[in-house]
């Protein structure tokens, strides 16, 4: 057990070496983060087994930029989106599971998916700490962000559930809660 | 000494059961593993697995079926002549993937969300927004479908015609967010001086839509024998619908 050998250790060090690096007990896989994250920014197909491995990490850290970064644009919003956030993951994963018809889709997965195509808004902010977004360009790129954000979720939704010919009918309620979030938290 | 009694879980094994990451969730010493096992069987049986099965018939669309029916809705003029659906076996109307008039459930819930956000966006441009108003309008808007649904299904019922289940009429009611959607979005590109043609006009299209929709349900008769006249009351009874549909469509565009 935890003994000491000596008043001047406090554990048993060889208990010690047993346990599993930090990392891979809590679950975090940096790899497959980075993997991706760059497969969302260079519209790369993902790969079905990163998919298969749902994790809470990459999202955690993209929510927490994102307030960081309306935090330097002087907007403190952490609560709403949270709120917000689950609503509308909780909202779209009722929709996607009663659409699907073969397969099925858990809560985890879900807000997984809808974090990390969160991404391009991720960037929105990241402007929108130096440019207001009420001149046309603001507009443009508000529109593009939501519209990649859809796209990337929509895709990865498609190769989970099996959707062919449905892919509109998901993007609709997913560019809702995007536009929504956007709205949210630009103006 | 105890009769040694054989467990309800013979068939299970330790090893076949779902571990996570290795550490095992279900362990069978436990005496709360059998109250868990009880209550998903439980669950499996009860009035929620069946009522999500039976919402789930009404989500089974397609982009083409979302297509044609958002035509159906805004110019039901062009589809001429009885419009035929393919009955199930017990009666109900077909998945909407293969019956272009069944009715279904995607689209009235998009809509109703749809029309909530872009009055919401109408208040903030006309300068008083509100997180309230989304509440305001959200519920009062069921209030409307509600009390919509009731005369309805009352009339149904008392003319004595073959009556939908209460699913089906929430669909058929509740695709008059279509219009509401359609009026909103054109009064914020265009201007309020375009409310009221367009109104009338999505309206009117809306009450067609709706009357050549219930003629499924009135030009049956619950009793057993067959009636060869047509029945005015059931007839007017379609008109009624429809201008109920014009007013209610009126009062919800109107906050």
């Amino acid at each position: 057990m935890f003994a000491k050998n000596s008043p001047f250790e406090d554990y048993n060090i060889s208990e010690l070496e047993d346990d599993p690096p930090l990392m891979e007990e809590l679950g975090i896989n940096p790899d497959h983060i980075k993997q991706k994250t760059i497969s969302i920014l260079a519209f790369k197909h993902v790969d079905e087994r990163l998919l298969e491995d749902p994790d809470m990490a990459g999202p955690f850290l993209y929510v927490l930029i994102f307030g960081g970064l309306l935090l330097l644009a002087g907007k403190v919003h952490f609560g709403a989106i949270y709120g917000f956030g689950m609503m509308g993951s909780i909202g779209i994963f009722t929709v996607l599971n009663l659409m699907s018809q073969s397969r099925e889709i858990d809560l985890y997965r879900t807000v997984s998916i809808l974090g990390y195509a969160l991404l391009p808004i991720v960037i929105l902010s990241a402007i929108g700490v130096f440019m207001r977004f009420s001149n046309p360009v603001g507009m443009f790129l508000v529109i593009l962000s939501v519209c990649w954000s859809t796209y990337t979720a929509t895709s990865f939704f498609e190769t989970l559930l099996e959707l062919k010919e449905q892919r509109w009918l998901i993007s609709y309620p997913i560019g809702l809660l995007y536009a929504c979030f956007t709205l949210l938290a630009i103006f | 000494m105890a009769k040694i009694q054989t467990s309800p879980f013979a068939h299970l094994s330790q090893e076949s059961l779902p571990t996570f990451a290795g550490v095992k969730m279900i362990s069978l010493d436990n005496p709360m593993t059998q109250y868990g096992l009880n209550a998903t069987k439980a669950f499996a049986g009860s009035w929620f697995s069946n009522f999500w099965s039976s919402l789930h018939v009404y989500f089974d669309v397609t982009n083409t079926y979302v297509i044609k029916k958002l035509q159906l809705i805004t110019v039901p003029y062009i589809f001429r002549g009885e419009w035929q659906q393919e009955l199930n076996t017990d009666g109900l109307p077909g998945s909407p993937k293969y019956n272009q008039h069944a009715p279904d459930l995607y689209i009235p819930l998009m809509s109703f969300i749809t029309f909530i956000l872009l009055s919401g966006l109408k208040s903030g441009f006309s300068g008083n927004f509100s997180p309230q108003i989304l509440g305001i309008t959200a519920s009062s808007s069921i209030i409307f479908l509600c009390f919509e649904l009731l005369i309805v299904y009352g009339g149904l019922y008392f003319l004595q015609c073959l009556m939908p289940s209460i699913l089906e009429l929430i669909a058929y009611c509740g695709y008059k967010f279509v219009p509401c959607v359609a009026i909103a979005f054109c009064s914020i590109l265009l201007g309020g001086a375009i409310y009221w043609p367009v109104f009338l006009y999505f309206s009117v299209c809306f009450a067609i839509f709706l009357s050549k929709s219930f003629k499924r349900y009135t030009a049956h008769n619950s009793f057993a024998y067959e009636v060869e006249s047509v029945d005015v009351t059931k007839q007017s009874f379609l008109y009624v619908v429809g201008i109920l549909q014009i007013a209610i469509i009126f009062f919800l565009g109107y906050y």
